[in-house]
């Protein structure tokens, strides 16, 4: 037994030796890398802000010339209020409220320049070279909206034009100044009193150049355009995929995690450097402090780093383990993990329950009860998003239900398929799964208003989240259950096989589903994905009538009617099942189309209960009670008795208490 | 020791069965009031649908959720019938403890009822006044909370201040109110005083004889505990009809512990007011006092 325990050891170190130093299990390039970043950077706690010196690498990926460039500077959504985010937001992000310290951030580009040896190393101080300047050359743009004062997006023209598959390197000098943490990003004074730093959309990144063909530029265009958003309150990111090789200098004290892996790690002089490099990612972001209580596990290829809160030290092994299912499942339902890492952060406020490429912040509370499954959620949840958002990149501007509603999908799936009928909560004989919990949240909540296609900030009366993650889930759900799970599964798997590191849309993923299934699926996408249809279909009425003996033997026959009605502007075939007195059933299927329909049966026994959709397969259906009809004569008062009668016996003891006061 | 009043509270509370079905029947009463419209609302919405059996015995939200968007009208209008029910708890309240201190304490010569007729309008009174003292403990709570939360931020201090000191603030403070309030109404109906009086009577009460707090503590626990039970029982689905019956005798025990607690308690009222007498009309007490020690 030990022999092979040591056996097991020894493969297992071989194993993790072959990935350690290299970001992905890859020895070629997963991506086509558009862009490549070398940063060095410091952090400065005491003024909350990062000093860095980026060197980025950008090649034209269209068939003309480009003569501007096109960043992304997200920190500045936090400038000052008068930016679209925050006026969109009004300072409220996700159940949080801008700091009351000093809520203000930004990124200012003190230099930017087209280098002059792209060979030589990134210099953390570049030389003036007036030729290649372009810092005059910065202007903000506004692609969304006519907010002029909105920093969010910048346009560079270039001097000379880049040519087609010629590349360009910019040297930049910037210090990203980090707002106290509401929206995802910046810094919280923790527990102890000292601080946490969530590094994340910090840097001067350079947006998509999309081609002719690729996602909605049209094949024939004559060239490719830059898809650059501003930041909204209801929208995330989307960039090209490249390569990172990030510097970054903190205290001596602090434990740090980042994206990719750790290149390499030394401490001079009370400060601690660390060199991380990712792969065939297409963002980078990094967290520090000095209470991080650092721990780390393997699951197969891939190192697992957790770098937790010292209040939820008892929670660590929750982490891994939420983490472990979510690498199995996605594993097995979606595809292979490319990369050799993954950082679990346990942040503080609105920095938590965020992806990052190989980095995503959980979140959890102090004495979490087990039979909560927030930790496990989360983790799940945003694990997920390696994939949707990670690997393939959609345009979270644009669709966000691509990233965050085909992830919720999984997720509710997968937690359910773990943890059972108790996945969300389990807790005195009241459970209820993620998946009834995301189709309670859309059907009960105007399911009428918000289609799953529309850009992410033309959301209106909160509709983001019901339209990005509970609607896309119920659609998604409705659909594996009319395509079937085998088929689904291939779907997903050929999803994320063809588009991993190609940025696909809604389109791209409806071919796909279309070509496995094999079935037209416009009339599908067109109500639930593009457009806003929603239906309830209901047992009007059934009756039986006798109409006379069947046979010589004179045993009764009875002609029994069901009326269907559909209410809503949406379609979606039905099924019926009639069970008559006997206990035998008869199923019916119905395209749905029409207004209402009548099904006329003919038995030797009255007809008794008519069910539509007997095994819950349409979930998008708002109202299920009203599926199901029994005759007044077997009235059913169980639910009612058995509530009134607890509810008697509680309201007494509320009585009893509440009179206690008095 | 408490534990002469106590076994005295008991024997009380057993010699007394209809005082504890009095108080029972009228707890049970309001109950059903609440609750028959909810069985209609319910049956209509669910009796003829197939689902009744399958949600009386397993939980699914989805359908749940249905019944309450179905059954939202009359959910809303019995949230309205709160404004009248509450007050009329209060008042029984304060009324029935002053009926039920006045038959124990007289032996039973003197009905609940007749308690109530004399007492009443003073014993409201004397409930209103305590409102005052409640909503300083109120503001005393939310004044520690804010104090609290600026001396220990964060989620660990939340966790310990929301969920231990708050509660058990509240219920320590409230139960100490009730305390009071218990030997204010004593010193209405028993020692005969003004209502003010009774009041500050009762504020000093469990400072000046501490066995009142022991005693005290020992039946909230017993009526912690019968309250609990039947929680406890309702949590699985089974045979709904035992389980309500269940139920209900627990109840009634809680109602049969009101009875021995003020029993206990008028019997230590009545001690500690004999020991406080000249010593000549101690001749008549002495018997009751050697049994206590």
């Amino acid at each position: 037994m030990l022999k092979i325990t040591i056996l097991i050891l020894a493969v297992a170190s071989c194993f993790q030796g072959a990935y350690a130093r290299q970001a992905t299990l890859s020895e070629e390039p997963l991506s086509d890398r558009l862009v490549a970043y070398t940063m060095v950077v410091a952090l400065d706690p005491d003024s909350k802000s990062v000093s860095a010196t980026q060197r980025l690498t950008w090649r034209n990926p269209d068939r003309v010339p480009v003569d501007e460039l096109q960043f992304h500077l997200y920190l500045n959504a936090f400038k000052d209020e008068n930016s679209t985010f925050m006026k969109e937001s009004g300072g409220i992000h996700r159940g949080f409220t801008a700091g009351d310290q000093d809520p203000w951030g930004g990124i200012d580009i003190t230099r930017m320049r087209i280098a002059t040896d792209p060979a030589t190393d990134v210099s953390p101080s570049l030389a003036p070279d007036p030729g290649s300047d372009l810092l005059d050359r910065i202007r903000f743009i506004h692609p969304d909206d006519e907010n002029e004062l909105d920093q969010t997006v910048v346009a560079v023209s270039l001097p000379y034009s880049v040519q087609p598959g010629e590349s360009i390197t910019l040297d930049i000098d910037f210090e990203s100044r980090l707002p106290e943490i509401f929206s995802r990003t910046g810094w919280k004074t923790g527990e102890s009193g000292n601080p946490f730093f969530m590094v994340a959309q910090w840097f001067p990144k350079i947006a998509v150049y999309e081609i002719p063909g690729q996602r909605f530029v049209p094949e024939d265009a004559p060239r490719g355009a830059w898809n650059a958003h501003q930041f909204h309150k209801n929208s995330e990111f989307y960039a090209d995929f490249g390569t990172y090789d990030v510097t970054i200098s903190v205290p001596e004290t602090y434990a740090l995690g980042a994206t990719g892996f750790l290149e390499s790690e030394e401490i001079t002089d009370g400060i601690r450097t660390v060199r991380y490099i990712a792969d065939d990612v297409h963002d980078f972001a990094w967290t520090a402090s000095p209470d991080f209580l650092v721990y780390t596990d393997q699951w197969e290829h891939v190192a697992i780093r957790l770098l937790l809160q010292p209040a939820h030290e008892a929670q660590a092994q929750r982490y891994f383990d939420a983490a472990k299912v979510a690498f199995k499942y996605y594993a097995d339902w979606v595809g292979e993990y490319p990369y050799t890492t993954l950082t679990l952060v346990d942040g503080i406020g609105g920095a938590n329950g965020m992806e990052y490429p190989t980095l995503i912040t959980g979140g959890t509370v102090y004495r979490l009860p087990e039979w909560v499954r927030a930790l496990e959620l989360v983790t799940i949840h945003e694990f997920g998003h390696q994939y949707f958002y990670g690997l393939l990149a959609s345009n979270e501007f644009e669709e966000a239900w691509l990233d965050e509603g085909v992830n919720s999908y999984i997720e509710t799936r997968l937690v359910d398929a773990e943890y059972g009928p108790g996945s969300v909560i389990d807790f005195a004989g009241l459970q209820f799964t993620d998946t009834d919990a995301q189709r309670i949240a859309y059907t009960k909540n105007n399911p009428s208003r918000g289609a799953l296609f529309t850009n992410s900030w033309e959301y209106q009366f909160g509709d983001y989240s019901k339209a990005s993650y509970m609607k896309p889930a119920t659609v998604l759900h409705t659909l594996e259950r009319y395509l079937g799970w085998e088929t689904m599964r291939e779907f997903l798997r050929t999803y994320y096989d063809t588009w991993r590191f190609r940025h696909p849309t809604t389109r791209d993923l409806q071919d796909v589903a279309e070509s496995v299934s094999g079935k037209d699926l416009d009339w599908f996408f067109d109500q639930f994905v593009y457009g806003t249809a929603t239906f309830d279909y209901k047992i009007h009425s059934l009756s039986n009538r006798r109409i006379g003996t069947a046979d010589e033997n004179d045993s009764v026959t009875y002609e029994s009617r069901v009326i269907i009605v559909r209410t809503g502007d949406g379609v979606f075939p039905q099924t019926l099942r009639a069970t008559f007195r006997d206990g035998s059933e008869e199923i019916r299927h119905w395209s749905g189309e029409d207004s209402w329909t009548e099904m006329v049966f003919q038995n030797e026994e009255r007809l008794v209960e008519a069910f539509i959709d007997p095994e819950n397969q349409v979930l998008l259906d708002t109202n299920r009670l009203n599926n199901r009809q029994i005759l007044r004569v077997d009235a059913d008062n169980s639910l009612a008795r058995t509530a009134q009668l607890r509810l008697t016996s509680f309201i007494q003891q509320l009585l009893i208490v509440f009179s206690g006061i008095f | 020791m408490s534990y002469g009043y106590f076994r005295r509270g008991i024997s009380t509370a057993v010699r007394r069965p209809a005082l504890a079905g009095l108080l029972y029947g009228v707890n049970l009463v309001i109950g059903l009031l609440v609750t028959v419209p909810i069985y209609l609302a319910l049956n209509s919405a669910t009796a003829t649908t197939g689902y009744s059996s399958d949600l009386a015995t397993q939980f699914d939200i989805v359908l749940w959720v249905d019944v309450m968007e179905d059954t939202r009208p009359v959910l809303t209008g019995l949230l309205f019938q709160l404004f009248w029910i509450f007050p009329l708890i209060l008042l029984w309240k304060a009324v029935a403890s002053v009926g039920v201190i006045c038959t124990l304490h007289t032996q039973g010569l003197r009905s609940f009822w007749q308690g109530i007729g004399e007492y009443a309008g003073r014993a409201i009174l004397l409930a209103v006044t305590f409102l005052v003292p409640i909503a300083a403990l109120f503001i005393g709570i939310v004044v520690s909370f804010f104090i609290l939360s600026a001396v220990w931020p964060g989620e660990v201090g939340a966790y310990w201040i929301n969920l231990v000191f708050l509660p058990v603030s509240l219920v320590a403070g409230l139960a100490l109110l009730d305390l009071m309030h218990d030997y204010a109404r004593m010193e209405l109906v028993i020692g005969k005083k003004k209502v003010l009086e009774s009041i500050l009577k009762g504020f000093s009460w469990p400072f000046r004889h501490f066995k009142s707090v022991g005693l005290y503590v020992v039946w909230f626990v017993i009526a912690l505990l019968l309250l609990a039970i039947p929680t406890i029982i309702d949590v699985r689905p089974g045979g709904l009809w035992a389980v309500f019956a269940v139920q209900q005798l627990f109840l009634f025990g809680r109602a049969g512990v009101t009875v021995g607690w003020f029993g206990s308690e008028i019997d230590l009222y009545d001690s500690a007011l004999t020991a406080e007498l000249p010593a000549i009309a101690r001749v008549e007490a002495e018997p009751r006092l050697a049994e206590e020690n």
